[in-house]
């Protein structure tokens, strides 16, 4: 766990910079700092929504080579002969993992590493080796590696993945609400390739934990929190929720999978606030614009109040429902938020989206 | 044994009721985040969905017994009002609650699929539904059924029926093998007195 309950705000975020430099030689480190992000309140009565992600990523010391040097690839592995991972140490279902392509046309790209087993809601896979880890179902659903230009001689970098149970935690630890049931408690929704699944802390298990809402209520406390998709925060208790994160500032490009119809939770990923415009969803492939959210595909952001606003690109600019749609194409899109972007049409597959790092770490 | 009905503009494809989803064969959870009402015939959800919102079963009775069941699979709907073209999932899981087949579809008639009653406002329709996992003979373990809602948007709908190809299993072709013996020797006989 990553996190510190923190009852403060902070508004800023602390960056380790760059280590100094010499005339010989430079020699840097991964920034990392904190954000702080919040959950809206509810009314106690009545849930309120925040769409929400964890930003930051977080980097961890594992058995073999955290970050290298790609010597093979398949649609869904990656292979690199020098890694000396500890088989199996990387698909923990409880502890997951992504990677990151750092270089090369893929770059910028995460997978969730897939788990030995599908215990607790985890993705199951196959297992790492010693040299190849396996990239999970649902990321190699969206795309295939050799085909989104991962590449021999392309660097990665892995990074621990929260979990419900491990970023949420408990309402003793962190001050979610738990209840019998999904109703009397606060929920989540995850949005995995387009299908919706509600989450909640349900108290009256044995022992108490996180559960998905079906048939059996069934331990959910693996689902991973992946850094590039949000999810849906619905928060029934009168008071709101902060979490410190810490972690490593992201130096890389990000490139990530919209599914072609349907629903995608964007995270809004980076330390620092963007715009909507500057999501560069516009940019899409197959993104649709036009006059009305009648034709357009639509993008929700949630105030801090919780209230939803509704979003379409008309071709020019960004445009917000309601009275004389006005234009939003600087309307904030903070840290720790997410979106929710629906896309009209039965197309199949993904298309991919690109963000260039939005701050410069070199000064 | 279930009779397979022909499916209206699917003349080459029959279907059967996989599961029936009114209340003599469906019973709803109570502790399903979604707003219905169900009755003998289906599950009306007359009102604003959110993603992750959804209605699943505390028992049922299957009516699978007797087919090998090969997609394509529907969901048999009724939108009434502005459709707004919602995206679902249903969840199939066994006793378990292992899930055993996941499939995807929208509040939309599809006409590349199998065929159907086209969805005019208040006509039933049958709404193609995409295998995303789950292998086809495992669906006879299902004891769980799960619809959930992809997207979010005020729908006033009503399911009735999740149904899929029929396919008899070998017993049964050989029984309609053997009514087609017999339907030809009736024929013979027929033409032999004419």
């Amino acid at each position: 766990m990553k996190h510190l309950r923190s009852s403060l705000i902070v508004a800023s975020l602390a960056f380790a910079l760059p280590a100094a430099s010499n005339a010989q030689t430079t020699a840097t480190t991964d920034p990392v700092g904190f954000v702080t992000v919040g959950i809206t309140a509810g009314t106690g009565t009545a849930k309120k929504n925040t769409l929400f992600s964890v930003p930051l990523l977080e980097s961890e010391t594992i058995t073999g080579q955290v970050a290298g040097t790609i010597t093979g690839v398949t649609s869904n592995t990656i292979v690199n002969t020098n890694a000396g991972w500890s088989p199996g140490a990387l698909s923990a279902p409880a502890t997951p993992y992504i990677v990151q392509i750092t270089t090369g046309t893929a770059a910028g790209r995460q997978f969730l590493v897939a788990s030995s087993a599908n215990t607790a809601g985890a993705i199951a896979g196959t297992a790492n080796t010693a040299d190849t880890l396996t990239v999970s179902s649902v990321d190699a659903a969206q795309v295939n590696l050799t085909n989104i230009g991962v590449a021999v001689g392309n660097q990665y970098k892995i990074y621990a993945c929260d979990t419900l149970s491990s970023f949420f935690g408990t309402p003793a630890t962190t001050g979610i609400l738990g209840g019998a049931t999904v109703a009397a408690a606060d929920s989540i929704v995850v949005q995995v390739n387009g299908t919706a699944t509600t989450y909640w802390y349900k108290t009256d298990a044995v022992p108490p934990r996180w559960s998905k809402s079906g048939a059996g209520s069934v331990d959910s406390s693996n689902v991973a929190l992946v850094p590039y998709n949000g999810v849906t925060y619905s928060r029934l208790s009168n008071t709101a929720l902060s979490f410190v994160v810490t972690g490593q500032v992201p130096t890389v490009e990000r490139e990530m999978s919209i599914k072609n119809s349907g629903g995608t939770i964007m995270a809004q990923f980076w330390p620092t606030a963007t715009t909507l415009s500057n999501l560069n969803l516009q940019s899409v492939a197959g993104w649709t614009a036009g006059a009305s959210t009648a034709v357009a595909d639509t993008v929700v952001l949630y105030n801090t109040n919780g209230t939803a606003g509704t979003y379409w690109y008309n071709g020019t600019n960004w445009r917000k429902t309601g009275a004389g749609s006005p234009i939003s194409d600087t309307v904030a899109v903070d840290i720790g938020t997410a979106v929710q972007i629906s896309k009209k049409g039965t197309a199949t597959g993904y298309s991919a989206l690109t963000q260039s790092v939005p701050y410069n770490l070199n000064n | 044994m279930t009779v397979a009905l022909p499916k209206a503009n699917a003349a080459a494809i029959s279907y059967q009721v996989l599961q029936d989803l009114g209340n003599v064969k469906y019973t709803v959870d109570t502790q399903s985040d979604v707003t219905y009402s169900q009755d003998s015939s289906g599950i009306t959800m007359n009102t604003t969905v959110a993603a992750g919102q959804s209605f699943y079963n505390s028992s049922m009775t299957s009516e699978l017994s007797n087919w090998s069941l090969n997609s394509p699979y529907w969901l048999k709907m009724n939108i009434t009002g502005t459709n707004p073209n919602l995206p679902f999932t249903l969840t199939l899981s066994d006793s378990s609650f292992n899930t055993i087949g996941v499939l995807t579809g929208t509040t939309t008639w599809d006409s590349s699929n199998g065929g159907g009653v086209a969805g005019s406002t208040g006509v039933d329709f049958y709404s193609a539904l995409t295998i995303v996992t789950g292998a086809a003979p495992s669906f006879q373990n299902i004891a769980y059924l799960q619809m959930g809602w992809d997207g979010g948007g005020a729908i006033n709908s009503k399911v009735s029926q999740f149904a899929g190809t029929a396919v008899p299993e070998p017993s049964t072709y050989a029984l309609l093998g053997m009514g087609a013996v017999a339907l030809s020797g009736y024929v013979v006989r027929r033409r032999r007195r004419a």
